[in-house]
């Protein structure tokens, strides 16, 4: 591989771990109660979606999978098939959605996709996935449908305060990252 | 230390010890238990293992882990650099940037920022219920943001000027003489 080539890979390689590791600090370290719900947020949606509107669907991808799933590593094992998955689809199609977006509704477009990936994708996982798969192994007997309900309105919240962050960061920082 | 242990060994207690003691309870006042209530007590101890030991540790071997050794054995190397390394290399930067750079300087806002109590706008009689939480959010959501864009200024600073010093680095040749 040539030395351009390997400077090319190297900057994404950096670019991934960067997010990566600021969506990690993101979700486990910076949790900001709200106290409205009683809940809290965190900003680790917002580097997923900021990154895969800055960089693509690829470091979108992998910040997604990276990130978040460390933090789920540590103290909540049995999410970490369901972020994984989650967070990897939303930050790629954010991504692919927002690939050339100059326009702020196509970069509107792709945020809301992101949203709707981690409120519906969340669901899936806990209402129907987990139930099933906890039937054989009870390492994943963790949700049901129940509570997968109670978790749609702040999982609603925490997309749309991200979304909103990472449209934010996109604009200050979409001129210097080109 | 010994404030410490003693806190710990009465959470501990009351974590371990807490369920079986209200189904004693239960049982003596006459409250049947449901047989599904035993099926979560090795869930609740699991948890609570988990907490007290893969949690810390997990954060120790991140805190400890020989980066800048290992940084330090790649780069010194006589037989090159292969294509892995040179990656891993990169990935050992950002994350020792991170932990040197980008935490503290996070930490510093968040600690600044919290001295900025709100006490200007709450207890202003002035502004009604609504006004002072659309305030508050417009805050918090400011906040966020200055966090988040530090965070990625920070840790994106010197990525380029890495890749390009990495690539420099002489590339272990396959097979050899």
């Amino acid at each position: 591989m040539s030395k351009s080539n390997q400077v090319k890979l190297l900057v994404k390689v950096g670019i991934i771990t960067a997010f990566a590791t600021l969506a990690f600090i993101g979700t486990t370290i910076i949790r900001i109660p709200i106290p409205a719900t009683g809940g809290y947020f965190n900003l680790g949606d917002t580097f997923v979606m900021a990154s895969a509107l800055l960089y693509g669907p690829l470091v979108g991808g992998f910040v997604g999978l990276i990130g978040p799933t460390l933090s789920d590593a540590i103290g909540f094992p049995q999410f970490i098939l369901a972020t994984a998955v989650v967070k990897g689809i939303e930050g790629i199609l954010v991504g692919i959605l927002s690939i050339n977006g100059k326009s702020m509704s196509r970069i509107w477009i792709a945020l809301f996709v992101g949203i709707a990936v981690l409120v519906v994708g969340y669901f899936i996982f806990e209402a129907y996935v987990y139930p099933y798969i906890g039937k054989v192994m009870p390492f994943f007997a963790v949700t049901d449908f129940n509570a997968a309900v109670a978790e749609l309105f702040p999982n609603l919240l925490q997309g749309i305060f991200s979304a909103i962050l990472a449209f934010a960061l996109w604009k200050v920082f979409k001129g210097i990252t080109k | 230390m010994l404030i410490g242990l003693t806190a710990g060994a009465l959470v501990s207690i009351s974590i371990v010890f807490a369920g079986g003691f209200v189904a004693f309870l239960k049982t003596k006042v006459g409250i049947p238990n449901s047989p599904d209530e035993y099926q979560y007590s090795p869930y609740y101890i699991a948890r609570y293992l988990n907490i007290i030991t893969v949690v810390p540790l997990s954060l120790v071997l991140f805190i400890t882990f020989p980066f800048l050794q290992f940084e330090r054995s790649i780069i010194t190397s006589s037989e090159g650099v292969t294509l892995k390394q040179k990656i891993f290399l990169m990935v050992v930067r950002v994350i020792n940037n991170v932990r040197y750079d980008v935490l503290p300087e996070i930490w510093y806002v968040i600690i600044e920022e919290k001295e900025d109590n709100f006490s200007s706008y709450l207890d202003d009689a002035t502004l009604g219920k609504f006004a002072k939480l659309k305030k508050r959010m417009k805050k918090l959501f400011l906040k966020n943001m200055y966090i988040a864009a530090i965070g990625i200024a920070v840790s994106l600073e010197y990525v380029p000027l890495w890749a390009v010093e990495i690539a420099q680095l002489p590339t272990k040749q396959k097979g050899g003489i």
